[in-house]
């Protein structure tokens, strides 16, 4: 207990401890949005004629789409034009030890607390890590290269396996499945490109730092996975970003293939700047993120723990099209202050024996506002389907809002879908007991929300289970009465 | 081409009454709304706008007759109503008088009580937002006008039937209860809807105002309703310490949309919401429930069970709103759909939304099939295979019946309910 209090102390006192800016020479597109912008991206990146005509036509696309506006969630208008499409840092270095890395960057790295050295001990994590949209860093590729593993940049991948890249990039989400999605086709900058070639089991963790560095710059990232027969990996995200305030976008787009017999575990841990007490500030963050599990036996797994960004608005989705596929997902999205979250899943059930599960567990405090929605769709064709859904919220203020929309949409009978919901706040009896053994208010909320969470918390890797213990203390500070 | 296009020149034709005001705010109201379309959340499911008649009209004439073709209507004790495609029959209807109790038609009674009928008329529906709550308002003549003085307790059912029964497929009836039951009354009504003939159209809203330690036993029954399209509202108002139970029976409809709102008023109210649908062939049942807690210390409870069949649909909404200061509240929802064939769909969507942070909520919602392990039971048994199933959907469904106060209702349900799932037990 005495570590934990250690560490929560810590926690509380700071405030966003990832807030602050780092002074390194960017090369910038103009501010605005059109078909220009378009070409400055994809000349900048060096990619060939195919992926051009590809960014124009979902350009294209988006511009005759509108905003939705169906969402739990309020925010003054995006002016698309007034935000800068591409930033890079200007030298790219390429180093072998990171000795010989900027020291500014270093800093950045011992302000987020990402062991250095150590990480080459720790776990055998190999960290692509993108500051500011562009890939600055990539270790371990040796390895992976070996077991004919690609992990790299998306903007790499599109010039060394173009024909990898042509045949997923946009299958699974495609450019017009949304207005952020098409955008995001046109403008994205860089990400993260994974090919696990068949029968072959990834040894390590991978996972990417995202960061948003650059003022006014919005990040758009593309991440493509593609899991051969047999094969498996697992893939962290994590992301923090500088304080300030004005309100930046981010709009990504993940897509996930599982073959046969793949699976592909994808987490997840987001703690962007959530605004300041106020609610001035933060990152809005609309995400697209879908995988598909196309061959039999395959499996994709989402888990994911949103403690940041002022607006949250993302479904990872699986569809399970192969037979006995399997689709899950683990969440744990906690609002402070003026935050708000829309975020839940989709289980599209189409193959037969396809099985899903969601488990999502929603935590406001303060003003905020928190969202559960949620679709499980079963097709006539999904003949054994079963669902199961746990959707569970807390209140810890009598200011802040929980809601919960799922959709359930059926059309075998042999389906079986069940739905549980409850809202509730912590138990007086559960403080009282906790508060007779000696635990303060505050120690004992944590404690019990910690447990609340477990179920998610246990799906992640490791690390990445204490990094997210770490963030639900410090999202909740302030809101324990 | 849609009847909203001639709508005004309807407007012009209706009875001009005392109500004038109120009808052009609702019909201003309606040609904003227009009809839903898909894209509509509230009708995602249910696509109404195709499937309403092409002209509006509204008026049917009235055969005398058509009374004795009522079905449980002569079987049954009490003061019974009756409206032939949506106009009061004084001559069918059977009232039992009791002191501090009026009943009758709205039209008729509304000018003799009309402090109580101006106070409380179009107060518990939403015409700005619900597009047939406006349409209604404009344009209905007739209804049930039910209203209990304080501290009666009305001892004979009331029962309100409503017979279509006129020849045209075109006709699309507007009818409005208003039922107003004061403080510390007792009440129990009985709707009903029948369809005797064909294709028809109707749209049909109540508001029922209970007042303080007052309690309202509320059942809605469509149960010959084989070609009819239909849009009921039902939406109650709970004053402190009131009491509500409603219960649905749908076993037959073309298309149903069902809207049981309930919105506590007062604090420590209770409400129950049950309900029961069963879709053959091609019936589309969609049942929207809303309950808003909006005081501290009010109970709701919702049980909702469908039993889909052939190529029918079943749409569920059932959502709950706590307000802000809405402590201590205690709201539970569940939802149960069984999918007996591969064509049958079921729709749920059960939603909470919650602004305070002391209650206790909870809703549950699964589709599925018989278990088959008590079907293996039964089975082993030697109970063939059919009835074994039929035994299995009617324990299933039978507890929204049995949960039915009126114990004459209960057993006529009872057996509608075997004689729908094809069982003699």
């Amino acid at each position: 207990m005495s570590e934990q209090d250690t560490i929560l102390g810590e926690h509380i006192s700071s405030d966003y401890k990832y807030g602050f800016i780092t002074d390194i020479e960017q090369e910038k597109a103009p501010i605005g949005l059109n078909e220009d912008t378009v070409r400055y991206i994809s000349c900048r990146k060096n990619e060939p004629e195919w992926m051009l005509e590809w960014r124009l036509t979902a350009f294209r696309q988006w511009l005759k789409m509108k905003q939705p506006e169906w969402q739990n969630v309020h925010f003054p208008n995006i002016d698309f034009q007034s935000i800068i499409y591409y930033a890079a840092t200007k030298k790219k270095p390429q180093y072998a030890s990171l000795d010989e890395v900027d020291p500014e960057l270093l800093a950045v790295y011992d302000k987020l607390g990402l062991p250095k050295e150590e990480q080459k001990l720790l776990a055998g994590v190999a960290v692509d890590f993108v500051m500011d949209s562009e890939s600055v860093i990539t270790t371990f590729k040796e390895t992976l290269k070996e077991k004919g593993i690609i992990f790299c940049a998306i903007s790499e991948a599109i010039r060394e396996y173009p024909d990898l890249v042509k045949q997923y990039l946009g299958s699974v989400v495609p450019p017009r499945d949304n207005y952020y999605s098409a955008l995001n086709s046109a403008v994205f900058s860089d990400g993260s490109f994974v090919f696990i070639p068949k029968g072959v089991r990834c040894p390590m963790e991978l996972s990417t730092y995202f960061r948003i560095n650059a003022q006014n710059t919005g990040q758009f990232e593309r991440t493509l996975i593609i899991c051969e027969d047999n094969a498996y990996v697992s893939y962290l995200e994590g992301c923090t970003a500088p304080m300030r305030d004005e309100n930046q976008l981010h709009a990504a787009v993940v897509e996930l293939v599982a073959m046969d017999n793949a699976e592909i575990k994808y987490s997840t841990v987001q703690n962007w700047y959530p605004g300041d007490k106020e609610g001035k500030g933060g990152i809005y963050n609309f995400v697209t993120k879908r995988g598909i599990c196309k061959g039999i036996n395959s499996k994709i797994s989402w888990t994911q723990v949103e403690t940041g960004s002022a607006i949250t608005w993302k479904y990872p989705s699986c569809i399970l099209k192969g037979e006995n596929s399997i689709g899950e997902f683990y969440s744990v999205a906690v609002t402070n202050n003026y935050q708000q979250a829309d975020t839940g899943t989709k289980m599209i059930h189409i193959g037969k024996n396809t099985r899903s599960r969601i488990v999502s567990k929603g935590i406001s405090g303060g003003h905020s506002q928190n969202s559960y929605r949620g679709l499980v769709q079963v097709h006539k064709t999904a003949e054994n389907a079963y669902n199961f859904s746990q959707c569970d919220s807390l209140l810890l203020g009598d200011k802040c809002g929980a809601h919960t929309f799922p959709y359930l949409e059926i059309k075998n009978k042999s389906a079986q879908v069940e739905h549980e919901a409850t809202t509730s706040k912590i138990g007086e009896d559960l403080l009282f007991y906790c508060n007779q053994r000696g635990l303060s208010n505050e120690e004992a909320v944590d404690m019990i929300v910690n447990g609340y969470c477990k179920e998610v918390f246990k799906q992640l890797p490791m690390e990445f289970a204490v990094e997210a213990q770490k963030l639900l203390s410090i999202s909740l500070e302030g809101s324990v009465g | 081409m849609s009847f909203t296009d001639n709508i005004e020149t309807i407007f012009e034709t209706i009875d001009k009454d005392n109500l004038s005001a109120v009808r052009e705010s609702a019909l201003s109201s309606f040609k904003t709304l227009g009809l839903p379309s898909a894209r509509h959340e509230e009708w995602k499911y249910t696509h109404i706008k195709t499937k309403l008649p092409e002209t509006l009209r509204l008026v049917a004439s009235q055969e005398s007759q058509v009374a004795s073709k009522l079905k449980y209507f002569n079987s049954i004790k009490g003061t019974k109503l009756v409206f032939i495609n949506g106009v009061f029959s004084a001559e069918s209807s059977v009232i039992i008088d009791q002191s501090g109790l009026t009943v009758g038609s709205l039209k008729e009674l509304s000018s003799q009580h009309e402090a109580i009928f101006t106070k409380h008329f179009n107060k518990a529906t939403d015409i700005s937002k619900e597009n047939f709550a406006a349409l209604n308002t404009a344009f209905a003549q007739d209804g049930a006008f039910i209203y209990v003085k304080k501290n009666t307790i009305v001892e004979a059912p009331v029962f309100v039937f409503h017979i279509y029964d006129h020849a045209s497929a075109d006709i699309f009836t507007q009818s409005r209860n208003l039922i107003v039951v004061e403080e510390n009354a007792d009440i129990t009504i009985v709707e009903d809807f029948q369809n005797n003939n064909g294709e028809k159209f109707y749209n049909h809203v109540s508001e029922v105002f209970i007042g303080q330690n007052a309690e309202v036993n509320y059942s809605l029954l469509q149960l010959h309703n084989q070609h009819t399209t239909s849009v009921n509202y039902v939406e109650a108002r709970l004053e402190k310490d009131a009491r509500y139970h409603i219960t649905t029976v749908t076993l037959d409809g073309k298309l149903v949309r069902n809207n049981i709102n309930a919105y506590m008023d007062g604090e420590n109210s209770l409400a129950t919401l049950n309900g029961l649908y069963i879709g053959k062939e091609a019936n589309h049942i969609d049942n929207h429930i809303l309950v808003d807690h909006r005081v501290p210390n009010c109970n709701s409870h919702q049980v909702y069970k469908g039993v889909l069949d052939d190529q029918s649909t079943g749409v569920f909404n059932g959502k709950i709103f706590v307000q802000k200061d809405a402590q201590k509240t205690n709201a539970y929802q569940s939802s149960k759909a069984v999918l007996l064939s591969d064509e049958a769909s079921m729709n749920s969507k059960p939603q909470l939304e919650i602004f305070a942070d002391d209650v206790k909520c909870s809703h549950g919602a699964a589709i599925g099939q018989m278990s088959k392990n008590e079907l293996f039971y039964l089975l082993a048994r030697g109970i063939d295979k059919e009835t074994a199933r039929g035994i299995l959907t009617y324990a299933f469904a039978n507890e929204i019946i049995a949960a039915v106060k009126l114990p004459e209702l209960r057993t006529y349900l009872d057996d509608k309910l075997k004689e729908k799932l094809n069982i003699t037990i």
